[in-house]
């Protein structure tokens, strides 16, 4: 079972999904999602009752959705807005999580990242290790480069 | 020639077509690709983007007329459609003018001038002075005006520049501001001002004259839905109009017309109290943004009559031809952003299907793939639709708004349709100030469409979070099963 946090404006959505159900706002529906042959044209479908939509994914798990003549950007996370709320100020930091050397970098200042985007890899007794961004955001400063050894708890990249 | 860009220039290359008249479009960088320059049967480039070096430069304009040995130029509305120096340069160099006579477009671009001929024609005009006025009003002037009042540009037009003072205090602060946007906007800082009509009703006439003194009116629009001075819905007939007042309506139109010895297609515009007064606002010189309300209602084809005038043709119609018929409604698909103001935005197209069916009329320039650029005008698409009846009309509407599917930028299409469902505009009674105090609650429909389209964006994300995607550095993996893989790969 996943759970998604899905916004649109103001307004917050939970969407619970696994292979036996779909719930929203913990309600149990029958619901699939057809793509259809025409780029970013879908079908909902809700049991024998279906509803077309234009979706098109844009940066930061957005999606852009036209249907009847709406038309509204919606935000897809895996956590909600609370939570992202607390962790706001310390979520913007990679720290190196064990000792290690700097094997690859894949940002640089100014990048826009995704929450989840591979942004440093760590290479620590014989192992590499992907550090991926724990929010999406700017990439505000970088702190290593390549071959630098690190110990653990140093900073690595801040994402604004 | 046609020397426009967008929805207007592809809504004439069709009628030359139809009339099997060879047709030339001009074009600048921006729109080299576009669709007027694609459909006319030759296309001449003007120069850079911004408009002042291309759509705007006459001395270019007219040398592409020039080259490409066309012999006439239709303007279509805005950029040099009401040019009078423009007119002269094209009447000059032995070309037609597609469009009234200089002088005409002279005297109807001076705000002023077209408030006194209408008067001696007998035309209600509203009180206020007939002069421009400066930055120090004078105190006998001040004395005798009604707040509060419109300052308006002398050479302006359109809606645009229009200014509201509620007092004398805010008159001074305002007419100065007007006159330095009426100077940047139109190049003279003359204003003049004119009590605000509270309430009103925004109906114009749609006239056609021969440039002989023979005038033909084409039935009414009704314009009231308006948002900062701009409108949005626009329809024929109109609502608001009794058959007594109707009379008087094309009346006046038909008199000024006829004073003018007006040439080509005209709009005279009126504005109507809730006392069951009207007053003359102004003459616009030109084809107008919603004439296919009027084409729908009427069955003539405007543009057509122009070109066959300007052909030397004689009209094809007598008054007594020019039947209205039905009720047809235009709404204005803008380029813009309900989430952030209404402002206009910019972007590409990466979907397009437009509206169709039974009663639909599409006048647009969007293709997929299209840029919409903030170099011109926002309005990328018109939906015009016609039925016997306008509750009928308005449903069609509704229907033909719901089906047009625009990606890439964010429209007006949502807001069009709130406005079409409430319960004032179905009644026919909504005036000039309607929009300033819209408020539109989400209906369990519209609640219900917002669940399902959350409902799809997770569906979506989790087919791509869970399904294997190429192979290549994969956050889906964590880092254990990623080494795992890498040590596969050795």
């Amino acid at each position: 079972m996943t759970l998604y946090y899905v916004s649109i404006g103001t307004n917050e959505y939970q969407v619970e999904i696994s292979t036996i159900q779909t719930k929203i706002n913990g309600e149990s529906i029958q619901a699939a999602l057809v793509e259809l042959g025409e780029r970013g044209m879908y079908v909902l479908k809700k049991g024998p009752w279906k509803r077309e939509m234009l979706v098109q994914p844009q940066e930061n798990n957005q999606y852009s959705i036209n249907a009847n003549g709406k038309y509204v950007v919606v935000k897809v996370e895996k956590s909600n807005s609370k939570f992202r709320r607390k962790n706001s100020n310390a979520a913007g930091e990679i720290k190196a999580p064990i000792s290690g050397i700097v094997v690859r970098v894949n940002v640089k200042e100014g990048d826009r990242v995704a929450e989840g985007d591979v942004v440093i890899v760590l290479e620590s007794m014989k192992m590499q290790m992907l550090l991926q961004s724990p929010v999406s955001g700017i990439v505000k400063s970088v702190h290593v480069n390549l071959g630098l050894q690190l110990s653990k708890g140093d900073l690595i990249v801040k994402i604004e | 020639m046609v020397a426009n860009r967008g929805e207007i220039a592809v809504r004439i290359l069709r009628t030359c077509r139809e009339l099997e008249f060879p047709s030339v479009a001009v074009y600048s960088e921006a729109d080299k690709e576009s669709l007027h320059a694609r459909y006319a049967d030759e296309a001449v480039s003007i120069g850079a983007t911004p408009a002042a070096e291309s759509y705007l430069n006459i001395e270019r304009v007219l040398q592409a007329a020039i080259d490409s040995r066309a012999d006439a130029i239709h303007p279509g509305y805005g950029f040099l459609s009401e040019n009078t120096a423009f007119a002269q340069a094209v009447e000059d160099a032995g070309l037609i003018f597609i469009g009234p006579v200089p002088e005409t477009l002279a005297l109807t671009g001076d705000k002023l001038a077209a408030r006194r001929i209408a008067r001696e024609t007998g035309l209600p005009v509203l009180p206020g002075p007939d002069e421009a006025i400066n930055d120090k009003i004078p105190a006998s002037l001040l004395k005798k005006v009604t707040f509060p009042v419109l300052i308006k540009a002398v050479s302006g037009g359109g809606g645009r520049g229009i200014r509201l003072a509620n007092n004398s205090a805010e008159l001074e602060v305002m007419v100065q501001a007007a006159r330095q946007e009426a100077l940047a906007s139109f190049g003279d800082e003359n204003v003049y001002f004119e009590p605000l009509v509270q309430q009103a009703h925004h109906v114009e006439i749609q006239i056609l004259g021969d440039g002989l003194g023979r005038i033909l009116v084409l039935g009414e629009r009704e314009c009231s839905i308006q948002r900062r001075h701009q409108k949005l819905i626009e329809e024929s007939p109109a609502p608001s109009l009794s058959p007594s007042m109707r009379k008087k309506l094309y009346e006046a139109a038909l008199n000024l017309g006829k004073a003018l010895k007006y040439r080509s297609l005209g709009t005279i515009e009126f504005l109507l109290d809730d006392y069951g007064a009207f007053y003359f606002i102004e003459v616009n010189p030109r084809i107008q943004v919603e004439h296919p309300v009027t084409e729908m209602v009427t069955g003539v084809d405007l543009v057509s009559v122009q070109l066959r005038l300007a052909d030397g043709q004689p009209f094809k119609y007598a008054q007594e031809d020019i039947v209205t018929r039905g009720s047809a409604i235009e709404a204005r698909i803008i380029a813009e952003d309900p989430e952030n103001g209404f402002l206009p935005v910019t972007g590409d197209i990466t979907y397009l299907k437009e509206a169709g069916g039974p009663g639909v009329r599409i006048d647009s320039a969007l293709y997929t793939g299209m840029h919409v650029t903030s170099d011109y005008d926002s309005l990328i698409a018109k939906v015009i639709v016609w039925a016997d009846e306008r509750q009928t009309t308005i449903r069609r509407l509704r229907r033909a708004l719901r089906e047009f599917q625009i990606g890439g930028v964010p429209t007006d299409i949502d807001f069009l349709i709130q406005i079409i469902d409430s319960e004032s505009y179905i009644q026919g009674g909504a005036n000039t100030t309607y929009l300033e105090t819209f408020q539109h609650s989400p209906t369990e429909g519209e609640e219900n469409l917002e669940k399902d389209m959350a409902l799809a964006a997770a569906l979506l994300e989790h087919k791509k979070r869970t399904q294997p995607q190429s192979v290549q550095l994969n956050p889906g993996l964590n880092n254990w099963q990623y080494q795992a893989w890498k040590e596969q790969m050795h």
